[in-house]
């Protein structure tokens, strides 16, 4: 036995939700803490998705999704200037090729009045070919939302767990639930640290409220203290990013419902200049299988053939997996066997037990979930906050993350009056995004502990050699600024280190 | 505001050989050589094997000494060196903008000579599945670690490409007692050298599979297999590893280009779409097999643009 550590509420799970969840909670004077099974926050779902701030004409009127996708999809602009994250709100086209995918597009233009969704315009094909003059053959009709945003969904999520640090929330990072008990005043949870494969650390927290917002896993946690209801079949699903080359090659995001049975095509210009092209048809997959198919690569390749044939293949940079948190209730049979209800459910599953109500559980957060990031964790947090006895709001906390330097994001003035303050500004690291070395300082000293968590605080690595010419300086830099020898900087998660140490 | 008549950006081979060419035929032309590295020679630094300079110098030199010799050749000119120096802007009214311990300075050119090199094609453009984790390095990124900052980066290697580069790095592996276990090529043949197939392949007995192509990665957080598609039989091979080294080809780094003229870069990235004023040289024009043939284009390039003024 160790120490405990005393939280008011404890947040598991630092994805997009969680991040949210617990910067929502120092609004109020609650001691917090955020534990987070990786070395680093948005390191699951909330790293690998398209990347969409949805309109809101999908889900069906009248639903608490609806609801929260329209509110999150209007408060997003002013989420991302209060954390300093850029958002593109490029406006999004819907197209069909045929009658049966008219229809569809007028049901969603008819469920989007409804949802109060503004904007909404069904166009022509010659209309939509005129917005997006690559698009390749017959477009029957058009829904046009000018709404529809994109942003980079890992910078809201550490932006916001910046914004909670800096608003008195504590981190346990490589730090793995792996029990829950319920006390008299609330719960114990015992942590053990994930950072080495043979580590047997534990740490026991004690917290009045629990918010479990642990993603592809939120079910597991759950099920630590509660018998199983809900259960996440992952799915998972390819894509492809394109270099900044194609930049201009569309200016809108892009729905398409396909005439026929089968998967459309979702494209996204992102706020990088790159363009992100997906999915492939969705399969069963484990929790943490990030690996892309090759079958699903090759179904891309066949259908971006089709929709834009102008589109260099060539200029594909990187391609990535997505997992679905797929919710199906379950019921337990005689021999206490999980039977799997045959449909999953649509709509997003908050968990609150009667019997327990300060156990809150997100489960199956799947799309909408960024859209509805900030909603959802007001959501949690204001059924929480009854049981905990509504705490007063906390006077000292400020909402604003101050933002990093990000040269390529600046004109030369200011370029120009950064490297006076700071020549390390100057030194450019990362040829391909231009990314200097005191802005890799900068993400360090923000909390990046690897070359990946360096690549998403400050975008290295992202351009088209991926990071083969900029890792070996992040690495050395990660290592003098962490006090580590260089063999022990990681890549990505624990253990996949860079380098194997000096030559003998 | 300082003006050049020649600014020429990047240090290695075709930014030298350019710059000690217009020298030579102009004396008079006020050049001025810009490189971000703190040496001149850009990636002839890392070429410690031998094998350069055979045509251009009449010897058979390291990539590092054909660097030195045309240091050399460049100290005895009057062309102004600034290393350690990155550009910030170019912009059309032919004014460049630079950055280094001095200060950032603006300047006006007459001519941009754009030397910037090549870079690596990566694992990320090859449309290969399966998951990402550490222990994939392109074959120049290798060899720097190896030769430049003598790090060790795994044990058993598989090379994806048999050019040249590919060959020289399996040799180099192999050296420092590490596993090559095989290399493969797309296509039929491999491009190389004949003799760096004999001295880098052969010597060591590394297997070559061609018309193999490299289908998934397997492995996280750190490789551990690959699998490979033998083309014409369509059948699969895994192959268990400890390092992936991506050597499938080079592509001209105009990443100027792309951040200073976008427009220029989405309307037209082809060549005679660029302004009078800029000109492309060496590898940054089109990639060349050896780097003599890197020097003998800068040559014609500066012959072309002094012609022409």
């Amino acid at each position: 036995m160790s120490s405990t550590f005393q939280a008011d509420v404890c947040v598991i799970g630092g994805g997009v939700l969680g991040c949210m969840a617990a910067r929502t909670l120092t609004r109020y004077q609650l001691k917090v803490l955020l534990i987070e099974k990786e070395n680093d926050v948005c390191m699951g779902i909330s790293r690998a998705n398209t990347a969409i701030i949805y309109a809101g004409y999908d889900n069906k009127p009248d639903t608490l999704k609806s609801s929260l996708c329209v509110k999150g999809n209007m408060n997003f602009p002013f989420l991302c200037e209060e954390l300093g994250v850029p958002i593109s709100r490029c406006g999004s086209l819907m197209l069909c090729h045929g009658p049966r995918g008219a229809e569809v597009l007028k049901k969603k233009y008819e469920n989007g009045l409804q949802n109060h969704v503004s904007g909404l315009e069904l166009i022509s094909g010659e209309e939509a070919h005129a917005l997006e003059p690559h698009l390749a053959g017959e477009i029957y009709m058009g829904l046009y939302s000018p709404n529809t945003a994109t942003v980079q969904p890992w910078e809201i999520g550490i932006a916001t767990f910046e914004n909670a640090l800096e608003n008195g929330c504590e981190i346990r990072l490589s730090s793995k639930v792996t029990d829950i008990e319920k006390t008299d005043g609330g719960f114990r949870i015992t942590v053990s640290d994930t950072s080495a494969p043979k580590s047997s650390k534990t740490e026991v927290i004690t917290a009045r409220g629990i918010l479990n917002c642990a993603g592809v896993y939120a079910d597991r946690v759950r099920e630590l203290l509660l018998p199983p209801s809900v259960r996440i079949y992952p799915e998972k699903a390819d894509y492809f990013i394109f270099d900044k080359t194609v930049k201009g090659f569309l200016s809108h995001i892009i729905f398409e419902e396909p005439e026929e049975k089968g998967k459309g095509l979702t494209l996204v210009p992102t706020v990088s200049g790159n363009l992100l092209a997906g999915p492939s048809a969705q399969g069963d997959c484990e929790r943490d299988d990030f690996s892309t198919s090759s079958d699903g690569l090759a179904f891309l390749e066949k259908r971006l053939g089709e929709l834009l044939p102008e589109l260099p293949l060539s200029s594909v940079i990187r391609n990535f997996a997505s997992i679905r948190p797929n919710p199906f209730e379950v019921s337990q049979g005689e021999n206490l066997e999980i039977i799997r209800s045959p449909r999953s459910i649509h709509s997003f599953v908050i968990d609150q037990p009667k019997d327990c109500p300060a156990f809150i559980s997100l489960i199956g957060i799947k799309t909408p979930g960024l859209t509805c990031c900030e909603e959802l964790a007001k959501y949690i947090v204001r059924q929480l906050l009854p049981v905990l006895g509504n705490p007063p709001l906390n006077p000292n906390f400020h909402p604003r993350r101050k933002s990093p330097v990000c040269m390529r994001r600046l004109s030369l003035s200011e370029k120009t009056s950064c490297i006076q303050k700071d020549p390390s500004y100057s030194k450019i690291i990362c040829r391909c995004e231009q990314v200097s070395k005191g802005e890799i300082r900068d993400a360090i000293s923000r909390g990046a502990k690897t070359v990946d968590g360096v690549k998403r605080r400050c975008g290295s690595g992202m351009g088209a050699c991926q990071g083969s010419r900029c890792s070996y300086e992040i690495t050395r830099l990660l290592a003098r600024k962490l006090e580590k020898p260089i063999s022990e900087i990681c890549k990505d998660s624990s253990n996949s280190y860079f380098l194997k140490g000096d030559l003998t | 505001m300082t003006q050049f008549d020649f600014v020429i950006i990047g240090g290695g081979a075709a930014g030298m050989t350019a710059a000690c060419r217009i020298w030579k035929c102009s004396p008079q032309s006020r050049i001025l050589l810009i490189d971000r590295g703190d040496t001149l020679g850009g990636v002839l630094c890392q070429c410690i094997h031998h094998g350069f300079g055979l045509s251009y110098f009449g010897e058979d030199l390291t990539g590092t000494e054909y660097a030195r010799q045309l240091e050399q050749q460049l100290k005895k000119t009057s062309v102004q060196i600034l290393l350690c120096t990155e550009v910030l802007e170019v912009s059309p009214d032919k004014t460049i903008t630079f950055s280094n311990t001095g200060g950032i300075r603006t300047c006006s050119f007459l001519h941009l000579i754009l030397a910037s090199g090549c870079t690596e094609r990566a694992l990320g453009s090859l449309g290969v599945s399966g998951t990402r984790p550490a222990g994939i390095f392109t074959a120049g990124e290798a060899q720097k670690l190896i030769n430049i900052h003598h790090k060790d980066i795994g044990d058993k290697a598989v090379i994806i490409g048999s050019g040249d580069i590919g060959m020289i790095l399996a040799r180099r592996l192999s050296l420092c007692g590490k596993e090559v276990i095989c290399m493969t090529e797309i296509a039929d043949k491999s491009p190389a050298l004949l003799r760096n197939r004999i001295n880098c392949l052969e010597a060591f007995q590394i297997p070559l599979f061609l018309r193999t192509r490299l289908i998934e990665v397997h492995g996280y957080p750190h490789i551990e297999a690959v699998t490979l598609l033998d083309i014409p039989t369509n059948t699969l091979r895994r192959v268990e590893c400890s390092l992936l080294i991506i050597a499938a080809g080079l592509i001209p780094d105009r990443t100027l280009i792309q951040n200073f003229f976008p427009a220029l870069w989405e309307t037209a990235p082809d060549l005679n779409a660029l302004p009078e004023w800029l000109h492309l040289c060496g590898n940054c024009h089109h990639v060349h097999p050896i780097v003599d043939g890197v020097s003998f284009q800068a040559e014609k390039l500066a012959d072309y643009i002094l012609e022409n003024i």
